[in-house]
């Protein structure tokens, strides 16, 4: 392999918006991109109209539409179609695409539960926290089904709890950490809940819990805990912060001005249902 | 309305113009009028005297003789060196009296042809230069002529597309070229490179140091002495080689009866044309070609000017490995210039071959993109640009472009110039 794929210099003149992201896709590496790694996300409407449009007038890619179309007529399954969309673009290697076909077999041999959790975590992974809890709400009040085991189940309380506290949410999360440990008994999940109620003062650490931990450990995370802080005031967000601090009156007021608004709108993306 | 192909060779003695003739389907000559002289015109200019008027060739000679105004010559050499010339205590620079010139040039065959357009042109120079280039650009974008329809070349470049324009049997083996004029006696010599696909025509061009004043051909003794001065040319340059033709340019040849002995040593066995025009007919043939969607010489052309190698990237499409090429050999370095978008697989440096005509050994040039931001394979997009500085210098600019609105571009850019 060369290490270099060649693409068009072409850009098109409409994006095809994707919702779920809130970004367009300019390109068919773009298109493949999403597909691979958000096949989780697509809804079976996916190959609708508009996606056929964008291929066939923006891409230039007459002959995958005209495909597309036929697959559909023929009553393809929609993973076969997302399969051939990759391998007509290119962008994926042979190996590539291999995995992208055993993701595609686990999704259609998942029980619902289970794929509607991975649609959850992949919004939990890009920080759609509200998005994400309304999913595992629904699963835990939806029909149980196999797929839904003590494991399952503690994974999804825990990833609850991991959306929740990205909201603030401190007493939600700290409920859902407690179920998660019931369920899986992770001592890892014990340190999450110590971590989140130093975080969080108002949180209270469930003292019978904590007997479980020796004092020892505590002590450790606790240690863990303010070297982590000490790193994060003098790096990333709080340091940019710290040097607007150090500008003048007219500069600090417009840079904390447009920092608010930045956080703003991420709170906002991830409070988005 | 005919629209006009046209080779325009412009030299610091004369100018002449050739355009494609589609009643004869060749190339012709053409004047200020029918008659045949006309076709040399002389590359002056004069400023008629109290007015904002212009004339070239021959009128400017007759305005400056009868005192009507100033006249300038020389007018590529002046622009060379960046020269000016104050005229009615106006300070003109030689770019400006150029574009002047070449205007007026272009005027002629619009005005004698009867027609509006102008399809493609080719300026042919001694040599070429991007200062050059730029003068007339800036006439023909004046004038509205499409910029891609506009080319340049050199000497060795019209030599090169005239003969091979010519039956292949003129030049199946070698032929050469003697352009006599005032500013010299300039030697190009044409080879066919055997055994090669595509296959190479190269030119070889020499500027003879044996160059004489033509004025000593005013006199019989000079003529004498110009005969002897060819001969020992020839003699030397054309000894042992199996020129198929010889051809004679330039205003030293309009006339040739003087070099009887130098004649009589280059006809010998081998075929020899005398006339006037042949860099413009050369450029009128590349400017039909420019036309063309692909070209219709098969050749791979190497003289000055031209690319002696080929530039090229190993590349993924469509799932298969290929050659990208950015710059054939053969190209004028000039209008040699490509650009490609490209994702970066499992690499943060791009890998350029360079691989030269005949027996040299392929080349590496590589450019690390380590400066880059780091993101997941497969997800950032470089533009890569290559433009040549000179027919031996490529300069190579690589541009961040992201991946789309998952990683924004950040517009970063890493430029390398490499000497090939």
């Amino acid at each position: 392999m060369s290490g270099l794929i060649l693409c068009s210099n072409k850009r098109v003149k409409n994006p095809y918006p994707v919702d779920e992201l809130g970004i367009s896709l300019h390109s068919g590496e773009e298109l493949c991109y999403f597909i691979y790694n958000y096949v989780f996300l697509l809804e079976p409407d996916f190959i609708n109209e508009h996606l056929l449009y964008f291929i066939r007038a923006e891409l230039g890619m007459e002959k995958l539409e005209e495909k597309i179309r036929k697959w559909v007529a023929d009553r393809a399954d929609m993973a076969q179609v997302l399969y051939m969309i990759l391998q007509d673009i290119h962008y994926y290697s042979e190996s590539e695409l291999g995995a992208f076909k055993a993701q595609l077999e686990w999704i259609r041999r998942a029980k619902p539960s289970e794929r509607v959790k991975k649609k959850a975590d992949y919004l939990l992974q890009k920080r759609k926290y509200a998005a994400a809890i309304q999913l595992y709400d629904a699963i835990a009040a939806g029909e149980p089904d196999k797929g839904m085991t003590r494991e399952f189940m503690g994974a999804l309380y825990h990833n609850k709890g991991v959306a929740c506290a990205g909201l603030f949410e401190s007493e939600r999360a700290l409920e859902c950490f407690e179920k998660a440990y019931e369920h899986l008994e992770r001592e890892e999940i014990l340190k999450e809940i110590y971590m989140l109620c130093q975080m969080d003062e108002a949180a209270e650490l469930p003292e019978a819990m904590m007997l479980a931990v020796p004092a020892e450990q505590q002590f450790k995370w606790r240690e863990e805990y303010e070297t982590l802080c000490k790193h994060l005031r003098y790096s990333g967000r709080a340091k940019a912060v710290g040097e607007l601090w150090e500008k003048d009156s007219v500069r600090r007021k417009a840079g904390v001005q447009e920092l608010l608004t930045q956080w703003k709108q991420e709170y906002r993306e991830m409070a988005k249902l | 309305m005919q629209e006009l192909v046209l080779g325009i060779d412009v030299c610091d003695d004369y100018s002449q113009i050739s355009y494609y003739n589609p009643q004869v389907y060749d190339v012709e000559n053409i004047g200020l009028t029918d008659e045949e002289g006309s076709c040399m015109i002389p590359t002056v200019i004069c400023k008629e005297k109290g007015t904002d008027s212009w004339y070239i060739g021959e009128e400017a000679y007759r305005f400056a003789l009868y005192g009507r105004g100033t006249m300038v010559d020389k007018l590529v050499k002046l622009a060379g060196k960046g020269g000016t010339a104050t005229i009615e205590g106006v300070k003109y620079t030689a770019e400006d009296l150029l574009r002047i010139f070449i205007r007026q040039i272009l005027e002629i065959p619009m005005a004698r042809l009867g027609a509006s357009e102008i399809a493609a042109v080719v300026f042919a120079f001694q040599d070429k230069s991007s200062s050059l280039m730029e003068t007339v650009i800036q006439v023909t974008d004046g004038m509205g002529i499409p910029r891609e329809r506009v080319h340049m070349a050199n000497h060795s470049e019209a030599y090169l597309f005239y003969v091979i324009s010519q039956k292949k049997d003129l030049w199946i083996n070698q032929s050469c070229l003697f352009d006599l004029s005032e500013t010299g006696l300039h030697y190009y010599e044409l080879n066919v490179v055997r055994g090669r696909k595509p296959p190479v025509v190269e030119v070889r061009h020499e500027e003879l140091e044996e160059g004489f004043s033509l004025e000593i051909l005013e006199t019989g003794a000079g003529k004498k002495l110009g005969d002897t001065i060819l001969t020992s040319c020839a003699e030397r340059l054309l000894q042992k080689k199996i020129m198929t033709s010889v051809f004679l340019t330039g205003k030293g040849f309009e006339e040739s009866e003087w070099a009887a002995g130098f004649l009589r040593l280059v006809c010998n066995k081998r075929r020899t044309f005398a006339g006037p025009g042949l860099f413009a007919r050369g450029a009128a043939y590349m400017a039909c070609d420019t036309l063309q969607e692909t070209s219709s010489y098969p050749y791979v052309c190497l003289c000055e000017g031209r690319l002696s190698s080929t530039i090229s990237m190993q590349v993924n499409h469509e799932g298969r490995e290929r050659q990208l090429v950015l710059a054939s050999a053969g190209s004028d370095w000039y209008e040699a210039r490509a650009s490609a978008s490209l994702i970066l697989d499992n690499t943060n440096q791009l890998e350029f071959m360079v691989t030269p005509v005949g027996r040299g050994r392929q080349t590496k040039l590589a450019i690390s993109l380590a400066e880059f931001p780091a993101r997941p394979n497969k997800t950032t997009r470089v533009e890569v640009i290559a433009a040549f500085l000179s027919e031996n210098r490529v300069s190579i600019r690589v541009i961040d472009r992201g991946f789309g609105e998952f990683f924004p571009e950040s517009g970063q850019m890493i430029r390398e110039d490499f000497q090939i």
